[in-house]
């Protein structure tokens, strides 16, 4: 196995924790065996732009598929409101103090 | 091809030309008790005509109820899949052939889509974890190779549910085929 394929395989369980943790426990192994055939394959067969071509597919995964499952999650939900209001509220304060400075 | 039987609105999977045989069984059947005289074969002349007539739907009835086999019926709570979405039904026919791993499921569906349609392992289990709690695929008993690598993989196989709605949304395709094939929208040639 060559060094690209072998960074790919070790980033791509990193990308793997975008995954909910229970889809995780249950097909993270499988996954990352599936995604190494993958890029294997793809390096012998396309050579570098094949595993480039798997890492798009790998990556707007991650934005349709992991996003849209963390966010059926409450507890994700619940986290992303609280950090949402909270920066539009920072956001709101900051620009009434910017008002009031300019006004003075 | 999805027929529907009596008021219990049950539907059943029948292979083309078994339904295609039902519907012309029926639709003679309820001509001749409309108007016994309009059929070419002249049951009035019989007696008993609509006794027989109504003993011959009655067995059609009991045929449809309890000699079909009921593995080819599609549970209620799976009629909301058909159409199935791309990744199921690619999924459900890569399978078809016999059981397989992830990876030769992907390779799989990559080779009957002529390469149009390609999943990553993100699309491709989420999709066996919904078809695994719907029970249209199970997990096999068989254990993969002696390596680490090879023990890794499960192997996945079709089960009959999976059979029949795969089956029920390949009749569909075909009806839209031959729909098309009437509205000339595709050659003739490729049939």
């Amino acid at each position: 196995m060559t060094s690209a394929v072998r960074v790919s395989c070790g980033l791509y369980k990193m990308v793997l924790l975008t995954y909910p943790r229970d889809f995780r426990l249950r097909f993270g192994s499988e996954m990352a065996t599936t995604f190494s055939d993958q890029i294997c394959g793809e390096w012998e067969h396309s050579g570098l732009p094949g595993v480039a071509r798997v890492w798009r597919c790998a990556l707007r995964e991650v934005l349709c598929v992991a996003v849209p499952l963390q966010l059926q999650n409450s507890i994700v939900i619940a986290t992303s409101l609280a950090l949402l209001s909270s920066l539009a509220l920072f956001m709101a304060v900051f620009h009434a103090m910017t008002h009031m400075c300019n006004g003075e | 091809m999805i027929g529907c039987s009596g008021n219990e609105s049950q539907l059943f999977v029948l292979s083309p030309q078994r339904d295609v045989d039902m519907v012309k069984r029926l639709s003679f059947a309820s001509q001749m008790l409309k108007d016994p005289d309009s059929t070419r074969w002249g049951w009035s002349q019989y007696s008993h005509g609509k006794n027989f007539l109504t003993i011959y739907l009655i067995l059609i009835y009991q045929y449809q109820i309890y000699v079909m086999p009921s593995a080819n019926r599609i549970p209620d709570d799976l009629q909301h899949l058909l159409p199935l979405t791309p990744a199921v039904f690619f999924i459900l026919f890569a399978l078809a052939d016999g059981d397989k791993h992830g990876y030769a499921i992907m390779q799989s569906v990559s080779r009957i889509s002529d390469n149009q349609f390609r999943m990553g392992p993100g699309t491709l289990y989420t999709t066996i974890q919904r078809l695994l709690d719907l029970d249209l695929i199970a997990e096999t008993e068989s254990a993969g190779g002696q390596s680490d690598h090879e023990s890794r993989r499960r192997y996945y196989k079709l089960t009959r549910t999976g059979k029949t709605i795969l089956t029920a949304d390949i009749s569909r395709m075909e009806s839209v085929v031959r729909l098309a094939r009437e509205k000339k929208l595709v050659p003739k040639t490729s049939e």
